[in-house]
């Protein structure tokens, strides 16, 4: 995992409950360090050792833990520079889901120890749309969910997800079904090219 | 003329598409543009498009209906190369002129860098309005700079926790400092209290000073490493050996022995601590004490207070000389005694409580007084006039005794200068001279000012310095500040003569005019032939060194008959008058008239 993920938990941890919590948190968890690189590739145990020790921390389940996190995942990399190469796949929220990958791709040109998530997105009649999650690593499933909805308050939108397949040993991905509840207004400038 | 007009010849198409790929209808690959030719080889011509690449993105597509039916979409393929590591490309497919073929224009994906290097690429292999090769040069300049962050990042931590280590280390012996000591102590002050003791033994070097001032400082240094190797000797894995600052020392151990074993190893920790070490041909040594405190985790409040605690044990074992002193109860209730004293004596100082008592000295053949010696007295609000012996030893501990001096001082000062301008004869003010106001370089200009303040000069001053501390011949320091003071004026007596062992030898160096008879010479002398013929003897030493003597504690008649009769003028005693405050002293001066010298008594 890069270092910059560990830096979004750290500053989430220390917006929300003050930098002493965030060395109780590591310690805890077993580290002996307060701070990441966030070009630097870190063992992804430190991770999921951080993740466990904050729901010692705040006695919260781990999904909720993962839930919260991806919702502010998505404020933290937004007010990076990495928020510019979000905002190129457009304005509303299918726009930037579909260029997720796009996003990552670019990354990776120069993070290439990175093994970024996949998401792939078929998109209903209805307007609602199926989104399927791809990744190597295991249990991240709960924090899609809370990326989504922080995605979505982004864009100015509403969501409604449900996960309706989950990965195991027989099937290689998660699904979700996002319904949009609130579509965000639409942008004439790119209307306007067309 | 529009561009659907436009019939692009084969070399327009290779230049704006360098990197195409034209399939039939079978999905067999029919031309590549000269840069893919070039990367991928000829030999993938007439192939299906399958075997030569994977579509990654979007997944599942893998036949050339897929393809038809993402025309003009974003693709991510793979190609799989027979040499070296599969190459990343880019593209999207649209449909050829004749509707059967697809047209798949690519660019480098992911691994863009590898492939320029790998191949050789130049600017040329690139369509000209194509940015992938300046990405290229990007990528380098970002490499270079990746590069020297990672390195600066890593200079940065490995100076970070060598600062680290720096200020929780000793720099001479590097050993653990007092920060470091009071972390680990504070830690273990705050674990769950199940029962366990640990140890913290508090090691002070004796007579350090005396290695530095005889040796040199390399020397102490050396002993003061050796007391490090030696504590360090002394640790398991999880004790924690600490220099405190200058030659004193603190030795945490996390699993001490019962309290019998800890004693025998303390005292071992001593004897190796005082082994000799050679410095410049001569043999250094010191000795150490050592104050022990076994505690438990919540047993006091803070590391300050068990190091106080420890320290309380480390003085106990100093002033017994008892070398380990494990504290006590006892130790701790002296303590604070010694503590509430400490704070009595500051309010009297505060209040100005410490005042000069007065105690006059006779010249038997004139009957005049020919002194006065200063006393201190502690005027106390609950139990009135205190002697020295109440607050002499604590003050001095506490580093008070200066303030108390110089309160007294300037209070007798300003009595003298009163009475001998009220035309008392008097002769001169004496005072008790110690060896750190002998020592103050200060001391003698401070003495002046005070003088000059109450209208007195040092011809008005005899100073009284104690046998004991003047008198190594060879402390030269001491002999000439003496010289001095004898040279701005003051008269010098040496107190207490005859019991602080002095050789004869350091009356011939010492400027002193009078030498006072310890009253221990004194006391009982008519009635015992041996004193007698030691103060004879004194007498005619003095007599023959043409120094005044002056006999203390003369309390009766006999006594100061048979002195008179060794030839000692000057006296000074109960029989005469006790000290008495500056109101008693100066009614007694009123009465006290030469011809009347023995009816007072």
């Amino acid at each position: 995992m890069y270092g910059m993920l560990n830096e979004g938990i750290r500053s989430f941890i220390t917006d929300n409950h003050g930098p002493e919590a965030w060395q109780r948190i590591c310690e805890s968890a077993g580290l002996d360090q307060l701070e990441f690189e966030r070009m630097s590739s870190y063992d992804d145990a430190i991770t999921y050792k951080l993740i466990e020790a904050i729901c010692r921390f705040t006695g919260l389940p781990l999904t909720e833990v993962m839930d919260i996190f991806g919702r502010y995942w998505v404020e933290f990399a937004g007010a990076s520079h990495f928020g510019n190469l979000m905002r190129l796949a457009g304005n509303s929220f299918i726009e930037q889901l579909k260029g997720l990958d796009d996003m990552h791709d670019r990354i990776l040109l120069t993070m290439p120890h990175l093994k970024p998530p996949s998401f792939e997105v078929d998109q209903k009649d209805d307007g609602s749309c199926i989104l399927h999650y791809y990744s190597e690593r295991e249990g991240l499933a709960p924090m899609v969910i809370g990326l989504l909805h922080g995605l979505a308050k982004e864009t100015g939108e509403r969501i409604e997800v449900s996960q309706v397949a989950v990965k195991s040993e027989q099937f290689d991905h998660d699904i979700f079904e996002v319904r949009i509840l609130d579509k965000a207004p639409n942008p004439t400038s790119t209307e306007a090219g067309i | 003329m529009t561009a659907s007009k436009l019939d692009l010849t084969g070399k327009a198409i290779d230049m704006l598409f360098p990197m195409h790929v034209v399939l039939d209808d079978r999905g067999r690959i029919g031309g590549l543009g000269p840069t893919l030719e070039r990367v991928l080889g000829t030999g993938v011509l007439e192939a299906d498009l399958f075997d030569v690449f994977t579509v990654e993105r979007p997944r599942n597509v893998r036949s050339m209906a897929d393809i038809r039916e993402r025309l003009g979409t974003k693709l991510v393929l793979r190609a799989h190369l027979q040499d070296g590591a599969p190459i990343q490309f880019r593209g999207f497919a649209l449909a050829a002129a004749d509707e059967e073929g697809i047209f798949l224009d690519l660019s480098f994906g992911l691994h863009l860098s590898q492939v320029v290097e790998r191949f050789g690429l130049t600017e040329a292999d690139f369509k000209p309005n194509d940015f992938s090769i300046d990405l290229f040069y990007s990528f380098e300049a970002q490499r270079t700079l990746l590069e020297d962050s990672q390195k600066m990042a890593s200079a940065l931590k490995a100076a970070k926790i060598e600062a680290e280590k720096k200020a929780l280390q000793d720099p001479l012996t590097e050993i653990a400092n007092r920060g470091a000591l009071h972390r680990r102590l504070e830690d273990v002050l705050h674990l769950p209290d199940r029962g366990q003791m640990f140890a913290l033994l508090h090691i002070d070097l004796d007579e350090f000073k005396s290695i530095n001032d005889n040796f040199g400082h390399s020397a102490g240094d050396m002993i003061l490493l050796q007391t490090a190797e030696a504590m360090t000797s002394f640790c398991g894995p999880n004790d924690l050996p600490a220099r405190l600052g200058g030659d004193e020392f603190a030795l945490f151990l996390a699993e001490p022995p019962d309290k019998e074993e800890l004693h025998a190893m303390a005292l071992r920790l001593l004897n190796a601590i005082a082994m000799p070490i050679r410095y410049n041909g001569h043999s250094c040594q010191v000795t150490a004490s050592i104050g022990v405190v076994l505690f438990h985790p919540g047993q006091v409040q803070n590391a300050d207070r068990l190091i106080a605690h420890s320290d309380i044990a480390l003085y106990d074992a100093k002033t017994t000389r008892s070398s380990v002193k494990l504290l006590s109860k006892e130790m701790i209730r002296r303590h604070e005694e010694t503590s509430r004293l400490i704070s009595l004596i500051e309010r009297g100082l505060k209040l100005s409580q410490f005042v000069p008592y007065f105690q006059p000295q006779i010249d038997s053949m004139t009957g005049g007084v020919c002194g006065l010696e200063v006393v201190a007295r502690w005027q106390t609000e609950k139990e009135g006039v205190l002697p020295p012996a109440r607050f002499l030893e604590t003050a001095t501990r506490a580093n008070i005794m200066s303030e108390i001096d110089r309160q007294v001082r300037c209070k007798a000062f300003t009595h003298f200068a009163e009475w001998k301008s009220d035309g008392k004869d008097i002769g001169k003010l004496s005072l008790n001279v110690t060896a750190s106001n002998l020592r103050s370089e200060a001391f003698a200009a401070i003495l002046q000012t005070e003088l000059a303040d109450a209208g007195l000069t040092p011809g008005d001053i005899q100073l009284e310095l104690l046998e004991s501390i003047l008198f190594d011949q060879s402390d030269q320091e001491l002999i000439a500040q003496c010289r001095n003071l004898e040279q701005a004026g003051f008269a010098l007596a040496l107190d207490d003569f005859g019991t602080g062992h002095s050789s004869i030898a350091t009356l011939i160096e010492t400027p002193v005019a009078t030498l006072k008879i310890d009253r221990s010479f004194v006391s009982g002398l008519d009635r015992n032939p041996k004193m007698q013929r030691i103060a004879g003897a004194m007498l005619a030493m003095a007599q023959n060194m043409g120094l005044d003597v002056l006999a203390e504690g003369v309390e009766t008649r006999e006594e100061l008959e048979f002195l008179e009769n060794c030839g000692c003028r000057l006296f000074q005693g109960f029989y005469f008058s006790p000290p008495l405050s500056a109101v008693e002293i100066r009614k007694w001066l009123d009465v006290w008239a030469p011809d009347l010298k023995r009816v007072t008594a």
